[in-house]
């Protein structure tokens, strides 16, 4: 086998499931991985690997993970039901297996040279930034977090009291105004982006295409940096296919990047926007 | 030759795999299809294992491909509009073709052209190549034609196959498409045109449908159908063109996820198999059929694949 990015293609097992919120399950996989793992990558996961349906397998984020040192990487992921394949996710009990791909792709650069960080969070697009502020708050490095999450009700802002303890502000806003403030979370940001000073900030968001439009829109306005950590459908997840394709610019044009070797985490100065939103 | 199952299987390791196709000869029938290989598979795929790879296909410029979404699953299968997303020729040389050139398995390059001499410009060129071991043409891709798939016609067929066999000593595979009534005749035109065999299927021309934004779930509008759905079709035809031309080296691909699938290809008339969306679901199927076709050859009593090609028997009507 050839010298490779430190990919593991193997079968992970479930250690156990996590009710979060409706719908919501935190699922521990302990998978044959000692590759590092950065805050933003994602693992594909084929959710019965002894069937054929559903065929493709499943981009997920990494909430935490938990290093052993015989190399087995326990693993947590926080999902959502959407559809069948989550469904079947759902089901799945400790000790059955699922088909583990990952780490996978490019995960969110932490800035040293920025004191504040402001996370903006949609819905599941939070997962990323549990991890990430663990793995800041390990590094060393201390700058003050402060995370905006929306969604649309107070019962979907799924894992939001797991921040406090990782020395997070959390900001909420909801649609129904049932938790925080009624609202986008991108007024949110045009609030807090008004208090703090510009040359202190990073911002780093995931969620909605049509929410993270948004907020590289008020970024790039205030000339803040920005990363955007994106989701598409996916075949291969290892760059093969070309199913999961964003827009980047290409000196005076522009070019489709595969999010899964290239991303999901791109700097918001190199995204075009005007694609259309699905 | 299927025999008693009374008979002392053979040892699996003497069980012979190779294939040959015309003057290509494959160490083992198992190969990845054009457009799901590439990039980091080869990471977690051991390719050297592999009767060979065929590239994603080649166009002379770069394309860009369609807008997302570019895959949609669907019943036992997927959509695809990709579009031909590739860095065209002279990009593929630079970026893609260092990283592969040393794979130990053989390596097929798929091309397509807009044109019958653009088809030949890009066999010309890629068979200035040192390591080459054969071309596909993909005349059938459903991505791209605007009303001139040359696959769904075999007299453009014969003069897309006629032109790049002028342009190279190398062996030619022509891909067909399933969207026509008569795969036969392409093949046969495939064949006369110079050919050394054929590659079958490409991908089902279908659609997938939103009906609550009455709009199309592909950024491409409709797409390619692969996968386990497209298994029988595929079958159907390999064994069509087997029927109709005995002896043309065929390579089998639709639907392919394990080694009981490849066999049934086998014994419909492939002489060798590829791997498309099995790739996708996950990135080592070709190895765990690799090391599972001699067990099934050997439960039959079979020690040489190719004795079993193109077996099945079936009466007509
Ligand atoms: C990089 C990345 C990270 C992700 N991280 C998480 C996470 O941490 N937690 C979480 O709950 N979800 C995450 N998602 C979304 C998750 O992949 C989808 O919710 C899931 O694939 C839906 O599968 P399904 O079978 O339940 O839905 P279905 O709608 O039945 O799926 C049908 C097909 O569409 C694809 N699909 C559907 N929705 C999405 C989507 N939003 N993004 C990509 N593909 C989709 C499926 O993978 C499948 O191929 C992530 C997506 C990406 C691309
Ligand atoms: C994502 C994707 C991209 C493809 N791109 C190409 C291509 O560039 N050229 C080609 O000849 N076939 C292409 N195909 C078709 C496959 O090579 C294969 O013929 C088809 O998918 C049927 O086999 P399968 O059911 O095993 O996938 C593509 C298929 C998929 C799923
Ligand atoms: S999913 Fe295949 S290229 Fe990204």
């Amino acid at each position: 086998m050839k010298p490779g990015p430190e990919l593991t293609n193997g079968d992970a097992y479930v250690v156990k499931q996590i009710p979060y919120g409706p719908g919501c399950w935190l699922i521990r996989l302990a998978a044959p991985i000692h590759a590092p793992i950065a805050a933003g990558q994602f693992a594909h996961v084929r959710v019965d690997p002894e069937n054929d349906a559903p065929l493709l397998r499943r981009p997920f984020s990494f909430w935490d993970t938990h290093v052993h040192d015989d190399a087995w990487t326990s693993v947590d992921l926080l999902y959502t039901v959407v559809g069948r394949g989550t469904a079947l996710l759902e089901r799945r009990r400790p000790l059955d297996k699922v088909g583990f791909l990952g780490p996978l792709g490019r995960g969110f650069t932490p800035r040293r040279d920025k004191r504040i960080f402001v996370f903006v969070a949609g819905g599941v697009g939070i997962v990323p930034f549990h991890l990430f502020a663990k793995q800041i708050r390990r590094s060393g490095h201390d700058p003050r977090i402060i995370l905006l999450f929306g969604a649309r009700t107070a019962g979907a802002l799924w894992g939001v009291d797991d921040f406090p303890a990782l020395d997070v502000e959390v900001h909420a806003a909801t649609e129904d105004g049932s938790r925080g403030s009624k609202g986008l979370v991108t007024d949110l940001l045009e609030t807090r982006l008004r208090k703090l000073r510009r040359r202190d900030l990073m911002i780093y968001t995931c969620g909605p295409d049509a929410m993270m439009k948004r907020v590289i829109q008020s970024a790039r306005r205030k000339q803040i940096p920005c990363e955007a950590s994106l989701e598409r459908r996916m075949g291969c997840a290892l760059g093969a296919c070309g199913a999961c394709v964003t827009r980047v610019r290409d000196g005076a044009d522009w070019r489709y990047s595969r999010i899964c070797l290239e991303g999901p985490t791109y700097d918001a100065a190199d995204l075009v926007l005007d694609e259309a939103q699905a | 030759m299927p025999r008693s199952p009374k008979i002392r299987p053979p040892r699996l390791e003497t069980i012979d795999l190779s294939a040959q196709l015309g003057p290509l000869r494959l160490a083992n029938p198992v190969l990845v299809a054009s457009g799901t290989f590439g990039a980091l598979m080869d990471a977690v795929l051991d390719v050297d294992r592999l009767g060979g790879v065929v590239e994603k296909t080649v166009t002379m410029l770069p394309r860009k491909g369609n807008p997302h979404p570019r895959v949609w699953e669907t019943a036992g299968g997927m959509l695809n509009s990709i579009g031909l997303d590739n860095h065209g020729l002279e990009g593929w040389i630079q970026k893609r073709y260092p990283r592969i050139r040393g794979y130990r398995c053989k390596l097929l390059i798929s091309v397509s052209g807009r044109t019958t001499e653009e088809f030949a410009a890009l066999v010309r060129r890629l068979d200035e190549l040192p390591r080459v071991d054969a071309f596909e043409l993909n005349i059938s891709g459903p991505n791209v034609s605007r009303g001139m798939d040359f696959g769904v016609d075999p007299s453009k067929t014969e003069e897309v196959v006629r032109l790049c066999r002028a342009a190279t000593q190398r062996p030619i595979f022509a891909k067909l498409t399933p969207n026509v009534a008569d795969v036969a005749a392409v093949a046969r035109a495939a064949m006369n045109g110079g050919a050394d065999g054929v590659s079958l299927i490409n991908t089902v021309r279908g659609m997938a449908v939103d009906w609550r934004r009455r709009a199309p779930c592909l950024g491409g509008v409709t797409g390619g159908l692969s996968g386990p759905a497209v298994k029988p079709i595929a079958l159907r035809m390999v064994w069509e063109v087997a029927r109709a031309l005995p002896g043309t080296p065929i390579m089998g691909i639709g639907g392919i996820m394990n080694a009981d699938d490849a066999m049934e290809f086998f014994v419909a008339g492939a002489r060798a198999v590829q791997l498309g969306t099995a790739n996708l679901v996950d990135a080592g199927s070709a190895i765990h059929i690799l090391n599972a076709l001699p067990e099934k050859l050997a439960s039959i009593g079979a020690t040489r694949l190719r004795d079993y090609v193109g077996t099945m028997e079936a009466s007509d009507r």
